[in-house]
């Protein structure tokens, strides 16, 4: 739809601009500074200050505010008159009135847009018969500090929580004089800690502890670059003095997340400076590990692996998905040349099996297909698997500016929501790990009342098993199957057939319920159905680590080589014969399902960054695998559960120390640049792998010849892909056992358990680790909220605090994954039935 | 959503960390149910606020915090934005309301027939403030600007309810009056 233009008068210049968009954004784009305070682009418009008044010439004229008035033919627009001027000047009297003034001592420091302005306009002299209204600071957040003096209500805070975080944990309260940002009975903030609210106040009435420093902003370095906490892709820009953060600002003009940040993101970076970082390298001497000189720690290194090479033992090297995509492209390469060992990968991620035999196997690409713009413009988003707000916050806010920006929907399916809830329009609460379940049924739902969606699809592979063995998936059987009553699945399947474009977010995890392969297969088969043969274009899959994607595209896998082609695929093979002079092994590496079985037969244990013990759910035996692993060599920053069983520890750099790229789950490539300095030198990963291929006499090719190498064998981003292929569902599952109580897993917000468990911010802000439960539950077995429960699943069993919470299902139990190091994952004994545990008062 | 109304009493519980209403033994009655019903038969979205936050008002003379949380999530909305409108409203009040709202007329013609004698009898007799309510609940007593009774000065206004020519006698048999048909509803009703 082209947009017609008008034309409009600005200073007496003719100047055309697109009917309806904003005067303030015509007015910038022709060089006219228009001064805002409760102005942002990511808000609909407010006219709350009117700072941006300019004066109207034509029809019936005046003062109007910029910032909330669309262009209109033939408006005549002064944009400095001396009626603006003094407009201004009178804005900022009123507001110097509530304002207390205290510029040389403010923890602004010169940095505050209302001073600048204060600055350019003047204020007049006379004085008016107001006070400065009286109020405490509120010092009862541990990261935030509220200065209701300071505050000049322009309510950017306030809208920013709603209607981009969708939290709502401020507002303004009382009107006039009085106004002011509360929170709900003025309890201490309880919130996602996002910073959104720091970062934009334009004065210091909200002030971030970690960040109040002595450093002003024209001495710091800034640096826009790609947050790698998770894996969202948000470009951040982070302010530095000598190396140490200063301040995290989520960048405005960039995508994703255009001004749009995390806790993590804004708080988390403090882990890199923490106390017990490592800085030089261990060996293991008499049992002990001891500090040695690089040199010694890599010889011991390359020993092991000639020790490992001349007794035919594997050598098994795990990355993790948080490399960057350079460095698991060296680590691949390293084991596939120079040692020819297929076993190579990034442990058991979540979203890694999902992508590679989820999408890869029905869609053809080991790939989401969807990227963040799909998901604000489809008519209708369907999550699984999680609530995205604890693993994936920029997918969580793109939801809500759905909701409350467009007006338009989303539904969410799984155990446990984490407050999307409330912008949802439909909220199946399905029985833990029921989501293909669900899926089925509505597939089923869909071809009963269209068969003629099946037309196009009849002739895929796998089209007919998948359609028989979906007529066991009645509406009343699946409903009961996921623990739903079967109105809610049949508004959701009017909903579907209802939609012009769907998207499906399937959010992987290794702590969440449920099978994240067969519920990513099963909602491409749905989409399929609606879509015709375009269901590539509507799969989003959320790997949990910032670069599952990028990994898994370098081949940092034991069945895929670079560019996602099958180890085993000659084509692909002879391709890499071709460029890496040696070809890489046909036989599939080990998966991490495999490794215990195989754990006495590897000689050599290579973990990059991995940490068996506390990231891996315990059905992996990860203590298990390093006790009978002949040698380990980890690379760490820190002294994790498994350097207990390391022979070499080898510190690195991480995060934002880093150089590279991470392929975001929208499947885009960024860069990371390095921001930040560690205390001593450190190498960065790949920076090791080389050095062990030059003492094992294979030296790597030069950076830029790895860059070209990849760039050759990966593209960037992908196209969409037709299905290629359905999936028969399995028998429908059985309903939850009523007798027992079933165990979800949630990820948290503030930490993910390994790494950002450094953070003494993030740890601040974890709520203490307990087993959460409805009220429905507490009051049946007669629990208070604090009192300690007995959880036990089998053998094992959790002495947890209840905290009875009322977004947990009847009939469940909630304890934290990855809260406790591996207490949680212990339980998990399978992936894809959940956990009857039994509950008992202590 | 189930278990919703769980935000009554001291065991609700933020995602986030401790979020504890402060603990009441206050029983507020069906009015959960009949914010439901309201719900229910009034589809729509947010703009149903303002006409729900009224008819809880109406029902219980004020606007209980625990009742706010809930309508706030009846309507999909947080506690703040709700307690933003019962804030910025003045018609709106956090204050429990007695059964029988006492309006003294202060105007011109009532305040020279001793209506001040009048506010501080029922001052007495009900033992509270201007503004404040009774220990038992029944009685609120305020003062107000010109009732437009001035024929009948000095007056005061039960609910919707006009008494004039009072004196302080007359106003103590009307508290007594008034209580005595609170007795009598509770019999009824018991």
């Amino acid at each position: 739809m082209a947009e017609s233009l008008v034309t409009i008068t600005v200073n007496g210049q003719e100047v055309e601009a697109p009917q309806g968009k904003l005067l303030l954004h015509v007015l910038r784009e022709q060089g006219i500074r228009v001064p805002t305070l409760c102005h942002d682009d990511r808000l609909t418009p407010y006219g709350g200050c009117r700072l941006c008044v300019v004066e109207r010439k034509d029809g019936r004229g005046g003062l109007i505010p910029a910032c909330s008035t669309p262009v209109q033919r033939g408006m005549q627009i002064e944009s400095d008159s001396a009626n603006v001027v003094e407009s201004r000047r009178r804005q900022l009297q009123f507001l110097v009135l509530n304002h207390r003034m205290e510029c040389p001592a403010c923890d602004r420091r010169g940095d505050c847009r209302f001073q600048d302005l204060i600055f350019e306009y003047g204020i007049p002299d006379e004085t008016l018969p107001f006070e400065l209204q009286r109020a405490p600071m509120d010092e009862s957040s541990p990261v935030i500090v509220r200065d209701p003096e300071k505050c000049l209500i322009c309510g950017k805070c306030v809208r920013l929580c709603e209607e981009v975080q969708g939290v709502g944990a401020i507002g303004l309260a009382s009107r006039g004089l009085e106004a002011t940002v509360s929170t709900f009975l003025e309890r201490p903030l309880d919130c996602e800690f996002c910073g959104q609210c720091v970062n934009a106040c334009p004065v210091a009435a909200l002030v971030a502890r970690p960040y109040t420093c002595d450093v002003p902003a024209w001495l710091r370095t800034s640096t826009t670059t790609t947050c790698s906490f998770c894996s969202c892709g948000c470009q951040v820009q982070l302010e530095t003095f000598e190396g140490r953060p200063q301040a995290a600002i989520p960048a405005i003009d960039e995508g994703p997340n255009h001004g749009k940040l995390c806790v993590k993101g804004w708080l988390g970076w403090d882990l890199l400076s923490a106390d017990n970082r490592l800085e030089r390298p261990l060996v293991r001497r008499d049992g002990q590990l001891v500090e040695a000189s690089w040199d010694e720690a890599l010889e011991a290194v390359t020993g092991a692996i000639g020790k490992a090479r001349a007794n035919e033992e594997k050598i098994v090297g795990l990355g993790t998905a948080r490399m960057t995509t350079e460095d698991a492209y060296l680590l691949q390469r390293f084991f596939r040349t120079v040692l020819a060992s297929p076993h190579v990968g990034c442990g058991p991620v979540g979203g890694v099996d999902a992508l590679s035999e989820g999408a890869g196997e029905t869609l053809g690409v080991a790939s989401s297909t969807a990227g963040y713009p799909a998901l604000s413009e489809a008519d209708l988003v369907l999550v699984l698997r999680a609530d995205p707000t604890r693993t994936h916050p920029l997918v969580k806010t793109e939801l809500v500016q759905r909701a409350l920006q467009q007006g338009k929907d989303f539904v969410l399916a799984h155990g446990l929501s984490g407050g999307l809830e409330r912008h949802a329009k439909q909220y199946l609460q399905l029985t833990p790990g029921r989501e293909d379940t669900l899926l089925a049924g509505l597939a089923n739902l869909l071809l009963e009342r269209k068969p003629e969606l099946a037309a196009a699809l009849e002739n895929v592979e796998g089209f007919a098993a998948w359609r028989t063995s979906l007529e066991a998936y009645t509406i009343t059987a699946t409903a009961e199957a996921c623990g739903v009553e079967p109105k809610e699945l049949d508004a959701l399947a009017e909903r579907l057939l209802a939609a012009g474009s769907v998207v499906a977010v399937v959010v992987g995890g290794t702590g969440v319920p449920g099978d994240e392969v067969a519920t990513t297969r099963a909602a491409a088969a749905l989409l399929a159905l609606l879509r015709g043969e375009n269901a590539g274009e509507q799969l989003l899959v959320l790997g949990e680590k910032s670069n599952v994607q990028g990994t898994l595209d370098v081949g940092l896998h034991p069945s895929r080589l670079p560019g996602q082609a099958r180890v085993d695929d000659e084509e692909a093979r002879a391709h890499l014969a071709a460029l890496w002079g040696t070809k890489p092994p046909a036989e599939r590496g080990l998966d991490p399902s495999e490794f215990v079985q195989a754990a006495d037969s590897i000689g050599v244990l290579l973990l990059a960054g991995q940490d068996p013990i506390s990231g891996w759910p315990r059905r992996f035996g990860g203590r298990e695998i390093l006790e009978g692993a002949g040698f380990v060599v980890c690379f760490d920053a820190f002294l994790g559960a498994a350097s207990r069983y390391a022979d070499v520890v080898l510190p690195v750099k991480i995060l934002g120390e880093r150089t590279g790229s991470v392929v975001a789950l929208d499947g885009e490539r960024r860069s990371l640049r390095r921001v930040f300095k560690p205390a001593g030198p450190l190498p960065q990963d790949g920076e090791i792998i080389r050095e062990l291929a030059r003492r094992l006499d294979s030296e790597m090719p030069s950076e830029e010849k790895i860059l070209a190498e990849i760039d050759e064998l990966c593209r960037w981003p992908r196209t969409a892909s037709p299905i290629q292929r359905f999936f028969a569902a399995p028998a429908v599952p059985a309903p939850a056992a009523l007798e027992g109580v079933l165990l979800d897993a949630a990820p948290q917000l503030f930490h993910s358990g390994t790494l950002t468990a450094r953070s003494r911010h993030l740890q601040e802000l974890s709520p203490t680790v307990a087993v959460r439960l409805s009220a429905t539950d507490a009051r049946r077995w007669d629990v208070q909220n604090g009192q300690m429960l007995r959880v036990a699943s089998g053998e094992r069993e959790l002495l947890l605090r209840a905290r009875i919470d009322s977004n947990v299902r009847p009939g469940t139990v909630v304890v934290p994954w990855n809260g406790n190091g591996d207490s949680a994952a212990s339980m998990l004994v399978a992936d894809d039935e959940p956990v009857v545990v039994e509950v008992r008062r202590s | 959503m189930s278990d919703a109304r769980t935000v009554r009493g001291p065991e609700s519980e933020g995602f986030f960390g401790a979020q504890e209403l402060p603990p009441t033994d206050i029983d507020f009655g069906d009015i959960w149910q009949q914010i439901d019903e309201y719900v229910a038969a009034h589809p729509g979205g947010h703009e149903r606020l303002i006409p729900l936050l009224h008819r809880v008002q109406e029902q219980l003379g004020y606007l209980p915090f625990p009742v706010q949380e809930y309508v706030a999530r009846t309507l999909g909305l947080s506690p703040i934005q709700v307690y933003g409108v019962v804030s910025f409203y003045h018609f709106f009040t956090t204050t429990p309301r007695g059964r029988f709202q006492l309006k003294v007329c202060m105007g011109t013609a009532c305040f020279v027939r001793q209506s001040q004698q009048l506010l501080d009898t029922l001052g007495d007799v009900l033992g509270v403030e201007v503004g404040g309510i009774s220990d038992d609940r029944l009685f609120n007593l305020d003062q107000v600007r010109c009732i437009g009774a001035c024929g009948l000065a000095p007056a005061v206004m039960v609910g919707n309810e006009v008494h004039g020519n009072l004196t302080p006698t007359r106003v103590k048999n009307l508290v007594k009056k008034l209580r005595k048909q609170a007795d009598e509803e509770e019999g009824a009703s018991a």
